[in-house]
């Protein structure tokens, strides 16, 4: 799908909402406003105004000219990881009401790395999600088959719902056992819920996940429901402004396995959009590492509020079937993106034996950081980089937001009486006790995972990463610090959102011994195909330019798990088939190695796929302007040579090498070549930072 | 305080050196797994290699530490993906939903570097096989590339015959670089009894065949004479046939990932990396065992119901002797080998090491040969827990005897250490107790299934001397833990479950509680008939005990109601999903002994209990508020409160502090004058401000006003015996039948047993508070929990 029309990518953090809009056949144009956190969609609209200005035009003339909106936010995230959600109720099986708080006998550890999951004496179950007062027995019991054997009491649920919402839920989970086999005890339980209480938010199992195990499924409706009310709240203001405002289509939004989903489909499953801002920005980082012949990548994004890592290995971002998400095992394919609350918000404190801390607390847009003169007087990161001049007060945003670089002082000073130290050692301490944070999530991003950090470039984009990542890399052991299209690098989320494709993955589950009539597999799949060309005309999205790739899954029968065979196109006849049987044992071998399958029992397919991929207009990548540029300088606190440095400040990307330390003051964000560094653009546009001591 | 008296012994360069048996200790039989006795390995360093055995030994240990990082979390996560691949690729349910296997990597010597985080004394075994090959097979039929061995002899070394041990050498330049090893259980290998296990053997001729270490893959090609030699024996030859596939498969991803690693950072860098896991294992072992000071701590319990029939008590015992920082364990005392529970050396040894190691090098990932070069063995053959040639194997008796009485003894010994060892100490938990059923017969495809399901393992954490334990909260030895999802044994198994949830009150009593665990009610799905075997022990003797007065946990309990629930029943609309709610409904059904099989039908129902974890400390003495807590969280009821915590819990569910103290003050009263005064009254007296060290709870240690150091209580600091005696000889005996202290939580041993028993509870003279508790018979001598070297050097 190409487009006359405009792409507006928008990605609201806790600090800051980005926006970019690609306009004109792959020019992009940013824009950044703070976070409304009443309102969101303020901020929202702020954001795009701010990007149609620096285009040269207006709020109404980029809605109207728009025919993609995609929106990447980590509303939802934060409202878990900071359990703000939702009070929820949820209805279960009679008898299988615990299953929340069994999680499979692997509470104790799961989502725990090895040290912390083999260090018993530490291990504990996390929270509950639900606490049991509000869990409700449900009489009603579905067999392996879908076969009805206990009837649903009505009543049962009728009095359950009433209960729930007296003792204060504002949202409903119904999970039965063997949902995914009958819903219609599920159905019809909403049914009744909805009659109760009309306003209820309520999430059923079987909507949310087709995969047997009502563990992962109950989480995942659990967090749907914990974050639904917020969500759907916020989904409506942002469509409902967007329409007021003149735009035509139905806004998308980027999902946590990449891509966007329509606003029908985020209010129905809000959980699909957790981490999706950080999920839109690895999947832009992805392309352009692509383009740049960067196999290996870890993806750092900070922000105002969170520090998130993800981790493209030979060329994809890590991806997971079930995600470990606060500990709870949800039934949802996910980008493996980690976060920690670091940002350039982050207050920093000393705890009760006199050690300087930095967050998880962030002083996010209101109050802000104390710099910002909205009335906050904790010290933040960004106080303290304003306090060794990194960060220059009177060009913050690109000048649309001054600093106070006395109150950053007087707050940096507080902490300073308190530690007994100077006020630059003070600031000084704070950022490198938030890049010691972030380079410990960096390590467990890839050391733990067995990846060589010093085969890997670390790409920082965020307002905060060029900034801050020069100085993770160094601890992280990662030889060099790639800035990706540095006009773009403070707002690649939403770049990334604004240039998403709209996937949408059809399935079909359902067993099938081999041999079977290729009429019959064509049929499956020709029906699949026509459920997903019916998705994206619901989007609006024109079909000419949809890429269609059909899959299925097999195994050998006595086997429990399956792997996936792709189909090639064309109409598929029995000889089809039979090559799609040799081609399964094939990518048996490949994967687990020659006569590792046992054909004794049969072969099965298990389930048909059909991946359909409309690709909207991409930016022009190489694109992104080079100037000369010459150098003022200002004094700055550099902590490795504990002193004052007098240091040369660029207005633009030089196109020349340059040796740190040095500052590239770009509109969004600054660039940091540290001392003992040394920074160079790529041929693509990107601006990379060679960091001493990272090599092997 | 710091043990200056003996010098550090670990390995400087990660090689083991010492024997781990003392040679006199075997100088009267040859220990060498072929025939009477178990295979007892020499150290890696004296393996007794033919000539065609080449191994690849060079190694670097310089190196910088970000490669060091980066190498051991790749071989954690290598070995991860072997685990990965056995579950992708098997269609065993056991394996795949309930993680009953563990994969190893292993250096050229098979030293055990790394075991996964499944069940750690299936890993901790590998070793054993691996270094007997190279011994016994090295020459014929040889080791060659590509080569896969696997075996599933107990006196080789692996649990039992349904387990199979597979692993493969990885070659570099032609020569061994390391091992890889798993072990998985096996629906069916054979046998009198589907599942394989056969409580009515008397030795191993009633058993399925053993089948020591045998090439099943030669230079890449499988040998299907081989692979059709273990198959033909099984129930489900089939499903048998992919499980070892998956495994082969399991290894192949290993050796694709291990060539990965070798190209990029070379051979004497990674061996230097295995070699310095092992180093720096060792020396985190050693250093906190420095910490703690020498002495002596044992344990003993019971097992009963050890056969069908049986209604005797056998007794395990376990001795620790430290000095500096070697350790020697001994299995002294254990009854003699009796039908299919006994085990051999190698599980004894195993469940020693996985418990050394998890317990004193939990930050080392899973090294056992670190922790192998702390620890010395004296087996005592022919017992239960060392079992000789040909005791029948299949019930894992003596296997979980050894994990759990390790773990329990090695607990003592670290409360006798500095707080941040003591505070790690661990009351048995649920799964100490080997208690598993499995059904065996056709699903409702028509397909012949055997296995347990994942309840089995649900388990839950015993108490801390500092927190509570985990309410199903798994098993300290498996990480991973998973017991799976009602829908995938609903899947695997005819079942239907009526209730899987966690069981009120069923964590042991004490100032901190023991977890909750899990109880199922099933009925028969879609199928005539299913046999359903018990391979268990007397619940109401083998409950997971406390720690420093603690109570144990629920014991756990098997039972049965004959056409309890028709399926007409159901679909008018009667589902009990309470334990309360199922005897209403159905009646009061009838406790099964411990190794029964019984056909059950449709409506028949099943109800299995597991147990609960032990407790730590007197439960008079757990804060009140945490007791109504835990009855708001519906974890204990308020009788439970009330009798067991000696809490009032009022109407809004708060408790009642003036009346609590009132209750607690007079069920102190009350035992201590029920109790037997102490058998050996120490008159000295102790200065509370002075005590020095302690063996955790209640106990402490200090100089007395006879200038010598003694035992005391350190609530209140009356002196209990000398420091080199039993505390417990100063100590108020009271002794009560399990039953009677509550009847919900403990079962009458009476029942299946015609031993008696009693839970001993040891009360300070002084003020009632218990000290420690015991489930023994009457007459039985208290065990000695620590017994320090008198005079230790030691200061505070």
């Amino acid at each position: 799908m190409t487009s006359a029309g405009l792409s507006v990518g928008v990605d609201i953090g806790g600090t800051f909402t980005d926006c970019t809009i690609m306009h004109d056949g792959g020019r992009i144009t940013t824009g950044k406003s703070p976070t409304t956190p009443d309102d969101r969609s303020l901020g929202f609209f702020d954001a795009i105004a701010n990007a149609a200005t620096n285009m040269g035009s207006t709020l109404e003339s980029v809605m109207e000219r728009c025919d993609l909106l995609v929106h990447g936010t980590t509303t939802g995230t934060n409202a878990i990881v900071e359990r703000r959600g939702a009070a929820i109720g949820l209805l279960a099986t009679r008898g299988h009401d615990d299953a929340m708080f069994i999680m499979k006998g692997q509470g104790r550890t799961s989502g725990l790395s090895p040290d912390e999951a083999l260090d018993v004496h530490s291990t504990r179950r996390p929270e509950p999600l639900v606490p049991r007062s509000m869990v409700r027995p449900i009489t009603e019991r579905i067999d392996v088959d879908g076969e009805i054997i206990v009837p649903l009491d009505e009543d049962g649920v009728r009095d359950a719902v009433r209960e729930l919402v007296a003792a204060g839920a504002a949202a409903l989970t119904i999970s039965f056992l063997w949902s995914t086999m009958n819903p219609v005890h599920e159905r019809r339980a909403m049914e009744i819920a909805a009659e109760v209480a009309p306003d209820l938010f309520i999430s059923c199992g079987s909507d949310l996940s087709s995969r047997s195990g009502e563990y992962e499924r109950t989480t995942t409706a659990v967090m749907n429901s914990y974050i639904g009310p917020l969500m759907l709240d916020y989904v409506d203001r942002i469509q409902d402004g967007a329409r007021q405002r003149g735009f035509q289509g139905s806004v998308q939004f980027a999902q946590c396995a990449g891509g966007a989903i329509t606003s029908a489909e985020a209010r129905h499953a809000p959980v699909r959009t957790v981490h999706s801002g950080p999920v839109a920005g690895t999947i832009a980082m992805a392309r352009i590492a692509e383009r740049t012949q960067l196999r290996n990548v870890i993806a750092v994004d900070m922000g105002g509020t969170t520090f998130d890592v993800s981790v493209i290995h030979d060329g994809r971002p890590l991806q997971r079937d079930i995600s470990i998400f606060e500990r709870y095992a949800m039934a949802l394919p996910m980008l493996d993106i980690e976060s920690i609350g670091a940002g350039g918000g982050s207050i920093a404190w000393i705890d009760e034996v006199g050690r300087l801390n930095v967050g998880p607390r962030s002083a996010g847009a209101r109050p802000g950081p104390a710099c910002y003169g909205f009335g906050g007087t904790d010290a933040t990161v960004t106080d303290a980089d304003v306090v060794l001049g990194l960060v220059n007060p009177d060009n913050y945003l690109g000048g649309r937001m001054r600093l106070d670089r006395h109150l950053a002082e007087e707050a940096v000073d507080r902490l300073a009486a308190q530690l007994g130290m100077s006020r630059h050692e003070t600031a000084a301490g704070i950022a490198t006790v938030v890049d010691a944070k972030m380079a410990d999530l960096v390590r467990r991003m890839s050391l733990l995972r067995g990846l060589d950090p010093r085969n890997f470039a670390c790409a920082a984009f965020g307002g905060g990463g060029p900034l801050h990542a020069p100085a993770v890399a160094a601890q992280a052991a990662i030889a060099g610090v790639l800035v990706p299209l540095p006009h773009a690098a403070s707002v690649l989320s939403a770049y990334g959102a604004a240039t998403s494709d709209v996937v949408h993955v059809v399935q079909r589950w359902r067993v099938m011994k081999l041999p079977v009539p290729g009429a019959t597999v064509e049929e499956i799949f020709a029906a699949l195909e026509t459920e997903a060309a019916e998705k994206f005309a619901g989007q609006g999205i024109d079909t000419a330019g949809v890429t269609l790739e059909r899959s299925v899954r097999m195994r050998f029968s006595m086997q429990i798990h399956d792997v996936e065979v792709p189909v090639p196109a064309g109409r598929l006849d029995d000889g089809a088939v039979e090559r799609i049987d040799q081609r399964f044992e094939e990518v048996h071998d490949q994967l687990f190695g020659r006569g590792s399958g046992d054909r004794t029992g049969g072969i099965d397919f298990t389930a048909f796929q059909v991946r359909a991929t409309a690709t909207t207009g991409r930016a022009d990548l190489m694109s992104d302007e080079r100037h000369e540029s010459s150098a003022e300088s200002r004094a700055v606190y550099w902590s490795e040579l504990r002193d004052f440095r007098d240091t040369p400040v660029y207005e633009e990307v030089p196109s020349a090498a340059i040796e740190g330390p040095a500052l590239i003051e770009l509109p969004d964000t600054v660039i940091v070549v540290r001392p003992g560094q040394r920074g160079e653009p790529d041929r693509a546009g990107n601006y990379v930072i060679e960091v001493r001591g990272g090599t092997r | 305080m710091r043990n200056d008296s003996h010098e550090a012994t670990s390995t400087p360069d990660g090689i083991l050196r010492r024997p781990e048996v003392d040679p006199d200790f075997l100088k009267d039989a040859t220990w060498d797994g072929r025939f009477h006795y178990s295979y007892v390995p020499p150290p890696a360093a004296e393996l007794r290699l033919p000539p065609e055995v080449r191994l690849h030994s060079e190694f670097d240990l310089d190196i910088d530490p970000v490669t060091y990082q980066v190498l051991r979390n790749r071989f954690w996560s290598i070995n991860l993906d072997h685990s990965d691949t056995i579950r992708r690729v098997s269609g065993s349910p056991v394996i795949v939903y309930m993680d009953d296997f563990n994969t190893a990597l292993l250096t050229e010597t098979a030293d055990l570097l790394m075991a996964g985080p499944s069940i750690q004394w299936f890993a901790a075994l590998g070793d054993l096989p691996i270094k007997w090959t190279m011994e016994n097979r090295g020459q014929n039929p040889g080791i060659g590339e590509g080569d896969v061995y696997f075996h599933n002899d107990p006196w080789i070394g692996c649990t039992h015959a349904m387990d199979v041990g597979m692993f493969a050498p990885v070659f570099h330049e032609g020569r061994i670089f390391s091992w890889i090893f798993s072990q998985c259980h096996v629906g069916d290998v054979g046998g009198p009894f589907p599942g394989s296990f056969n409580p009515l053997a008397n030795d191993l001729y009633e058993e399925p065949v053993l089948v020591p270490p045998i090439k099943l893959v030669r230079g890449g090609e499988l040998q299907i004479d081989v692979l059709e030699m273990h198959t033909r024996k099984s129930r489900t030859p089939d499903h048998l046939a992919l499980q070892m596939r998956s495994q082969m498969a399991g290894i192949h991803t290993v050796q694709a990932r291990m060539a990965e690693v070798l190209a990029e950072y070379g051979a004497a860098t990674v061996k230097g990396a295995m070699r310095r896991m092992i180093r720096d294992c060792s020396a985190a072992i050693g250093e906190r065992l420095m910490r703690i000071p020498d002495g002596e701590w044992s344990e003993r319990f019971y097992m009963a119901g050890l056969g069908a029939e049986d209604r005797a008590a056998h007794r395990f015992s376990c001795r620790i002797r430290k000095q500096g920082d070697q350790l020697v364990v001994s299995n002294q005392g254990t009854d003699p080998q009796y039908k299919a529970a006994s085990s051999a050396y190698g599980s004894w040894r195993s469940g020693v090491l996985v418990a050394v190691g998890s317990f004193l090098g939990w930050d080392q990932l899973l090294c056992n040969a670190g922790a192998l070069d702390h620890v010395s063995f004296e087996p005592t053959p022919g017992t239960l827990s060392v079992a000789t040639y040909p005791a029948a194997t299949t019930g894992v008796g003596g296997n979980t005897a050894a994990v759990y009485l390790s773990a329990f003894t090695v607990s003592k010994m670290l409360m006798s250490g500095p707080e941040d060892l003591s505070r790690r100490a661990n009351a048995a938990g649920g799964q100490s107790i080997p208690s598993f059923w499995f059904g065996a017969g056709n699903d409702r495809k028509g397909r012949f299934v055997v296995q347990p399901p994942g309840d089995v393992v649900a388990g839950a954490l015993g108490a801390f001397p500092d927190r509570d334990g985990v309410d199903i909260g798994g098993a300290w030895w498996w990480p991973n833990n998973p017991s799976g999802n009602t829908e995938e044994w609903e899947d695997a198994l005819p079942i239907l479950y009526l209730y899987r949830r966690e069981r009120q009150g069923s964590g042991g009593p004490g100032r901190w509680r023991g977890g909750n665990s899990l109880e199922t009610a099933i009925v028969l799905h879609k199928t005539d008939e299913m046999l359903v075997q018990l391979v268990s022990l007397d619940n109401a003797i083998n409950c997971a005990l406390g720690l420093g007065g603690g109570l144990p946990g629920h014991t756990g309990d098997y039972r049965f109601r004959e056409a309890g629930l028709p399926r007409d029943r159901l679909a008018s609309g009667v589902l009990p999903g309470t334990p309360d709610a199922l005897e209403r409904d159905v009646g009061e059904l009838t406790r099964l002994f411990a190794k029964e099989i019984t056909m059950m039908h449709p409506g028949d129902v099943f109800v299995a209990q597991y147990c609960g974890g032990g407790g730590f400390g007197d439960p008079l003495t757990r804060q009140p508020e945490l007791v109504a807590g835990d009855v708001s969280s519906a974890a204990i009821t308020v009788d439970d409160a009330r009798a067991l915590y000696g809490v009032v819990v009022d109407g809004s569910g708060s408790a009642d502090l003036t009346a609590t103290n009132e209750l607690r003050l007079r069920m102190r009263a009350d035992r201590l004058a029920a109790a037997r005064p102490p058998v050996a009254p120490d008159d000295v007296s102790l200065d509370p401000e002075r005590y020095t060290g302690s063996a955790g709870g209640a106990v402490g240690f200090g100089p007395a006003s006879d200038g010598e150091e003694h035992w005391g209580c350190l609530a209140c600091g009356r002196a209990l015996a000398p420091i080199d005696q039993n505390y417990k000889d100063g100590a108020a005996q009271l002794e009560r039948a399990p039953q009677a202290i509550s009847p919900r939580q403990y079962l009458d041993p009476s029942e299946f047993c015609d031993e008696a028993f009693v839970v001993r509870e040891f009360l300070c003279p002084g003020c009632g508070v218990t000290l420690a508790t015991e489930l023994c018979k009457p007459d039985d001598p208290p065990v000695v929990d620590a017994k320090l070297a008198a005079r230790v050097e030691v200061t505070a």
